[in-house]
């Protein structure tokens, strides 16, 4: 596997870094245009469209969260392409269980929304300012909890 | 007035549409989505990575099986940082190529019908079944082939293949100037597409559209060309691309698409090499996460695998090419009137299995 990486690359991680020292906790090149920037929850708005406005990141791919049990944490990752610059971004935060609350970046990329409607359903996460925060795919008297939750456990199991 | 367009209409597909009608004009859609949803992300976090291939080709299985499972190998691949032989990555893009066509006259048969033209219906099944033939020799099954591997593919092709693949292309290459005559001269389809849905190229990027539908508006954007994977960098093929961004430049562009297909094709088999189809693979993969980019029949479908350490996936989150262009719906459908919505849906070439996982 090719790991070369691209100046552009770098030249966002030390402009994320230098722009927001306090909300960035974490930002790095994983490989050729894969970027890992992870803020504090609080900024994650104004970071995504100083990401999109300035760092060209306009093309939202993917809203995904995580839960782990252990540390009582949801996180949740969003996946952004830049159509000119042609390198991946993902844009990560940490919530606690107990208060799963978001600011909406749909004002921001507006093709998140169906995205965010999933993982609200799916992990339980509240984005606040989402114009419709319903279920998606899930039967419409669904009362259970989240089912990707890891305390949702499978009747049967494999292997 | 609201009407429910589907579950159970024949041009809808297992998905209901809430429409908001005055008179002939629908002035609102909106997507309820969810009948074939099987969990598939649920269910891989319970399976071992080699028991998860045939649950992951069910998320788009009877149209575009290879490119399904092409992305979650890789996914698992840039993991593991394991190099996969040539002659298997050959053998990929040329099973993922004719699954890319066969796929395109899945579409383009439902696409006709929605139109009215069902002589098409019959010419592109009666084709499909060539490519679903060559399918059959290769893996045994014609359209859940469960053919790759992390590290490889399952098996070599037989003996036979090039030349019954050759002369099915032959054939093929002329079926497609029938196609072009026979559809995108007509002038009755024209009048049915031209025009309507258009899709400017900064809402394309907006809202997160991929593939055929994202380069119809004229972004040029091809994962095959902007993060060549497997061995597409070594074969000279054009992104088909149109500028109008309506129904008809939707179509154009996977009409193309199947051309540049058959010419990767081509290209793969002249130049394959002798070798190894497979290398021996862990059945744990180290900590840490990937996303892999493929570009599938429908465009670009990724995958985020993260790993704790286990011989299954921590967390997989399919971001499938149909989801992400269903964001187009509302915002086409706005003002147009009712028989344009089943041309407009039926262009974006939704599967509503690949959507609801």
């Amino acid at each position: 596997m090719i790991v070369e990486l691209t100046e552009w690359d770098q030249k966002v991680v030390d402009e994320i870094k230098t722009s927001f020292p306090q909300a960035v906790l974490e930002a790095k090149v994983q490989r050729d245009s894969r970027i890992i920037i992870t803020v504090k929850k609080e900024s994650i708005l104004e970071v995504a469209r100083y990401l999109k406005d300035k760092m060209e990141f306009d093309h939202p791919a993917s809203v995904a969260a995580i839960d782990y049990p252990a540390r009582k944490e949801l996180e949740v990752i969003y996946h952004a392409w830049s159509t000119s610059k042609k390198t991946l971004l993902a844009l990560k935060t940490t919530l606690p269980v107990a208060e799963p609350h978001l600011e909406s970046l749909t004002s921001i990329w507006n093709g998140v929304d169906f995205h965010e409607r999933e993982t609200h359903e799916m992990l339980g996460v509240e984005f606040a300012g989402h114009p419709k925060l319903v279920g998606l795919l899930l039967q419409e008297d669904w009362t259970g909890p989240p089912p990707l939750r890891k305390d949702f456990k499978l009747r049967t199991t494999f292997g | 007035m609201r009407v429910s367009w589907g579950p159970q209409h024949p041009a809808s597909g297992h998905v209901r549409f809430i429409l908001d009608v005055d008179g002939d004009n629908v002035v609102s859609l909106e997507p309820d989505v969810g009948y074939t949803h099987r969990g598939i992300e649920k269910l891989a976090e319970n399976r071992t990575y080699l028991q998860n291939i045939p649950v992951i080709e069910r998320v788009n299985s009877y149209c575009d099986a290879t490119n399904t499972v092409l992305g979650y190998v890789q996914a698992i691949e840039n993991l593991m940082q394991r190099d996969v032989p040539e002659r298997a990555r050959f053998i990929r893009v040329i099973m993922a190529e004719m699954n890319r066509i066969a796929s395109h006259l899945y579409w383009l048969c439902l696409m006709s019908i929605s139109v009215g033209f069902e002589t098409m219906l019959m010419w592109t099944m009666n084709d499909r079944e060539l490519f679903l033939d060559l399918f059959e020799m290769v893996t045994g099954a014609r359209i859940t082939y469960s053919f790759l591997r992390p590290g490889g593919v399952s098996s070599d092709i037989p003996e036979g293949f090039q030349r019954e693949t050759l002369r099915t292309l032959d054939h093929f290459e002329h079926r497609l100037e029938d196609y072009f005559q026979m559809i995108f001269k007509n002038h009755t389809f024209q009048m049915r597409t031209v025009g309507v849905g258009p899709l400017s190229a900064s809402d394309a990027v907006e809202l997160g559209m991929v593939g055929p539908n994202l380069r119809a508006s004229g972004v040029v954007a091809d994962v095959r060309k902007d993060e060549p994977y497997e061995v597409y960098r070594n074969f000279d093929f054009k992104i088909a691309c149109e500028d109008s961004g309506d129904a008809y430049a939707r179509s154009l562009v996977r009409f193309h698409e199947m051309e540049e297909s058959v010419s990767i094709i081509r290209q793969a088999l002249k130049t394959i090499p002798i070798g190894p189809i497979a290398t021996r693979v862990p059945q744990s993969l180290p900590k840490g996460e990937a996303y892999s980019r493929v570009e599938s029949a429908r465009g670009e479908l990724g995958y985020f695998l993260v790993s704790d350490g286990m011989d299954r996936p921590y967390r997989l989150k399919i971001s499938t090419p149909s989801f992400r262009n269903m964001a187009a719906l509302p915002h086409l459908i706005r003002n147009v009137p009712v028989a344009d919505v089943p041309a407009i849906y039926m262009s974006l070439d939704l599967i509503p299995l690949d959507i609801d996982r």
